[in-house]
């Protein structure tokens, strides 16, 4: 096994260990970050997809991951008040099911990315960054200004969803479920690296008008990754708004998209596990920096700032050395 | 409704256009110059402000606490420059989205480090605190007169200043082409430190003018950087001619969109129905107005590329 | 027009006021080497452009393979075999040869919207890519990055990326440029391998190159095709003489 290859089992395993040890130890918050750092890391999976993959800088996906978390709120807000979702033009009631919950957190985050990638992808370089931006913020002041689910204070939900056959209440057994998701996506977003569609849009990333020249058209292939990639940050925003059992406009908000792309940047973009070592990082310095002092952003300021100037590879890149082409 | 109103409101809509072209001047000069997207744009909006608000605080002078925000938001944009920025200007646009993001997040900070986390006041003086009687009858507030004069001084001062001086000239040549002016013999790296200090103190003026009107705080400078690029976008990146009809158009969209959408919905629904619904969709009608233009004409308005 | 395997007709293309294109017509025959050539700035790019689907001409149409093509995308007509190599080289530099070459083979046979096995996995493609990785002599390169290669091996890349396309038609933008003698003499013998495979429209400033290859000549000057026909033709050609080959000399 290559550096990167102990490096990504070494992460992978203690997202399984720490939270076990926490368990048997009584340290339910260690438990919580581990699950705070899977949900996000998920998140930043997704992202991972459309950026590192497919060069698309989105500064917007705060919109599936809202979508997302409000996916959950909406439905489970209807079945905690037992006021049916709709009445017509059928009867449909909200749910409390995690299942039926990510379907549909994936249905509506999907849906929102085609959308706005067909819009938004037939621009290119900064016209790309400010349209998703933009977007974003759509979402965000829809919802400030939308009372009907909280509005601006957002929407309390009393008790955690469930899943069949598991006690979510427990945390080990909610971290679990987060955990394989997230795993989920990792062997996915593995698979979809070298399968013909991962080379088509890594090749759209480097130069398009050849990918076109071969017979494939590239807006047709980086849509689908934006589809995709907002899909899994999608299904993230449900799980974290399961976490916190509250969703609110922040999570539309465009320093939510910011974050993601923290995680990606930090962890090392293109990276399979870019973004669980970069989520990682991000949840531990806001612990224990943020316990340290209340400014600890400048820190994490900085530390990015480093990053992005002298070492753009991310922790990845610095632990495991450049990326050896995948043949 | 009273046209006096929609009158009333046209001119706040107007104002506040002028306001975003201060801001997105400096974007989009820096955007087409030096070729650097800057998130920070927001930060210089707010160090204006502070500064305004710290030194009136000092002096009891408004004049003088405009000249601080001018001065202040300069110093800061050239010292960003000079340290982070121009390593970036060869690189990729994620670079320069996350190492602004990462300037946001020390600024915000750090402000919030050196003057707290309570918002600070921005008192008019007397002289620019009552309304004027415009044409009409219409009672406008003196000071939203002044701001719309100030925003207007600068935009002409701005186009004077790239159409007609030596350094204009040099401006606009690093626009079509970089090769170009340093085989002219400017030197570069001094042009774009002084282009960056000029978008950051039309910035800093006005964090400083509008802080006047809200409250000065950390935070204030994203949600208008955020309108300055909608601003831009719809312009066409790179444009000040953009850059002045977007900023415009996007004020007075929004603005009139808050005041007459509500109205509007009120034919069709009942009122307090209207009102959530007409502000939900103000809230995102210039984002509406932006994807439709760029739908249109994907590089905007007075985009070239 | 039965037997033209790209036919253009009476292209029509400006630039604001500026006229790129005027009424240019030009076929391309089966089994020929067909050059085009003229001075720079006559126009060639923009005629090329236009024929690969990159510009859309303001009139006139372009058939290929008897089909009207003027409103297809350059993907499309990529697929219906149209290889074509770009005037500066264009591959994928991060990924290795092989890989290059797979990329217009999974487009080709419409396999990009397969999510989960490797395309590594797809023994036939693979086979498919060693073999024109074969032909233009880059097989003991398969694994080596693209952006790693020496100029003139990156050009063959080109042209088995074309290839890869089972193409119908190639079009080669200037493929000699940038390379030394041993190199051109081994592109020149290439393309006469090549044009068995499917005939060639080939831009190329390389006199000697298009005299020894071409089979038929058009010269295009001011966005005109002033004159069309076989080597000896063009070579006696006064007026040929004086608006271009008149100025190489």
């Amino acid at each position: 096994m290559n550096r990167e290859g102990i490096l990504n089992a070494v992460l992978a395993s203690s997202l399984v260990l720490v939270p076990l040890w926490a368990s048997l130890s009584g340290e339910i918050f260690a438990i919580t970050l581990a699950t705070k750092i899977a949900i996000l890391a998920l998140a930043g999976v997704g992202l991972n997809i459309a950026l590192g993959q497919g060069g698309l800088v989105s500064l917007g996906h705060a919109v599936f991951f809202g979508l997302g978390g409000y996916a959950m709120g909406v439905l489970a807000s209807h079945a905690q008040d037992f006021v049916p979702l709709l009445e017509w033009p059928f009867a449909l009631d909200g749910t409390k099911s995690m299942p039926v919950i990510w379907i549909t957190a994936i249905l509506a985050s999907s849906l929102a990315a085609l959308v706005i990638g067909i819009i938004s992808l037939r621009t290119s370089g900064v016209y790309f960054i400010m349209i998703t931006l933009a977007f974003g913020q759509m979402f965000y002041y829809f919802t400030i200004s939308w009372p009907a689910y909280g509005g601006e204070d957002g929407l309390p939900i009393y008790i955690r969803n469930s899943f069949p056959g598991l006690n979510t209440l427990v945390p080990l057994q909610f971290h679990f479920i987060c955990l394989a998701l997230l795993f989920a996506a990792l062997v996915f977003s593995a698979r979809l690296k070298t399968s013909p569609f991962g080379l088509a849009l890594n090749a759209a990333r480097q130069n398009g008008e050849r990918v076109a020249a071969s017979g494939i058209r590239p807006f047709d292939v980086r849509l689908w990754a934006f589809v995709i990639s907002g899909a899994i940050t999608g299904l993230a925003g449900a799980l974290f708004a399961d976490l916190n059992r509250f969703v609110s406009p922040v999570m539309f908000s465009w320093q939510t998209s910011g974050e993601i792309i923290i995680f990606v940047i930090l962890g090392g973009v293109g990276r399979l596990f870019g973004p669980v070592a970069g989520a990682m990082l991000f949840i531990i310095l806001e612990h224990f920096l943020g316990d340290f002092s209340e400014y600890w952003q400048i820190f994490l300021g900085l530390l990015l700032l480093a990053v992005i100037l002298y070492s753009p590879g991310g922790i990845i890149g610095i632990l495991a050395g450049r990326e050896k082409s995948h043949v | 409704m009273p046209p006096m109103l929609l009158f009333e409101q046209a001119l706040n809509g107007f104002q506040f256009g002028v306001m975003l072209f201060l801001m997105a001047a400096g974007l989009t000069l820096v955007f087409g110059v030096m070729g650097l997207i800057n998130l920070a744009h927001g930060s210089l909006y707010m160090i204006g402000a502070f500064f305004a608000a710290y030194v009136a605080g000092l002096t009891g002078s408004f004049i003088l606490a405009l000249g601080a925000s001018l001065a202040a938001a300069a110093a800061a944009g050239a010292i960003i420059e000079v340290t982070v920025l121009r390593r970036l200007y060869d690189r990729d646009h994620l670079d320069q989205v996350l190492a602004t993001f990462a300037l946001i997040l020390i600024l915000s900070e750090g402000t919030r480090w050196v003057f707290g986390s309570f918002p600070l006041y921005l008192d008019l003086p007397d002289y620019l605190d009552g309304v004027a009687v415009l044409p009409g009858g219409l009672e406008y507030p003196i000071y939203r007169l002044v701001i719309i004069a100030i925003g207007l001084i600068m935009a002409g001062g701005l186009f004077l200043l790239i159409a007609r001086t030596r350094l204009g000239i040099q401006i606009r040549a690093g626009e079509n082409d970089r090769e170009m002016i340093a085989a002219l013999g400017v030197d570069i790296t001094r042009l774009y430190t002084i282009v960056f200090a000029i978008g950051a103190a039309l910035a800093g003026l006005a964090g400083a003018l509008v802080g006047s009107i809200q409250s000065v705080q950390v935070g204030m400078g994203e949600p208008v950087l955020i309108l300055a690029f909608v601003v831009i976008v719809i312009g066409g990146i790179g444009s000040i001619k953009g850059a002045m009809i977007g900023a415009i158009l996007v004020g007075m969209t929004d603005t009139l969109g808050r005041f007459l959408l509500p109205i509007a919905m009120s034919s069709v629904m009942d009122a307090s129905q209207a009102a959530s619904v007409g502000s939900a969709l103000a809230s995102m009608s210039i984002y509406i107005l932006m994807a439709v233009v760029l739908a249109i004409r994907p590089t905007g308005l007075y985009g070239n590329r | 027009m039965s037997e033209s395997i790209l036919a253009v007709r009476e292209i029509m293309k400006s630039f604001g006021a500026v006229p790129a294109c005027r009424q240019v017509s030009i076929d391309l025959k089966k089994d020929e080497i067909h050059a085009l050539i003229g001075p720079n700035g006559a126009g060639k790019s923009t005629l090329i452009k236009q024929i690969c689907g990159d510009l859309a001409p303001d009139s006139g149409t372009i058939h290929f393979l008897g089909e009207d093509v003027t409103d297809l995308d350059v993907a499309m007509r990529a697929r219906m075999g149209l290889g074509r190599s770009f005037q500066i080289s264009s591959v994928i530099s991060e990924f290795t040869v092989l890989q290059n070459i797979v990329l217009p083979i999974l487009g080709k046979n419409g396999h990009v919207m397969r999510f989960f096995r490797p395309a590594f996995a797809n023994q036939s493609c693979v086979d498919f890519a060693r073999q024109v990785a074969n032909r233009v002599a880059l097989q003991d390169r398969l694994s080596v990055r693209a952006g790693d290669l020496a100029h003139g091996e990156r050009r063959r890349l080109e042209i088995a990326m074309a290839l890869a396309l089972r193409p119908q038609a190639f079009l080669l933008d200037e493929p000699m440029a940038g390379m030394g003698p041993e190199g051109t003499k081994q592109m020149t013998g290439l393309l006469r391998e090549l044009r068995s495979e499917a005939p060639i429209l080939l831009v190329e400033h390389d006199m000697d190159a298009v005299f020894a290859l071409a089979d038929r000549i058009s010269v295009l000057v001011n966005g005109e095709i002033i004159a069309s026909g076989t080597v000896g033709e063009i070579r006696n050609n006064a007026q040929v003489r004086l608006a271009y080959l008149g100025e190489e000399e």
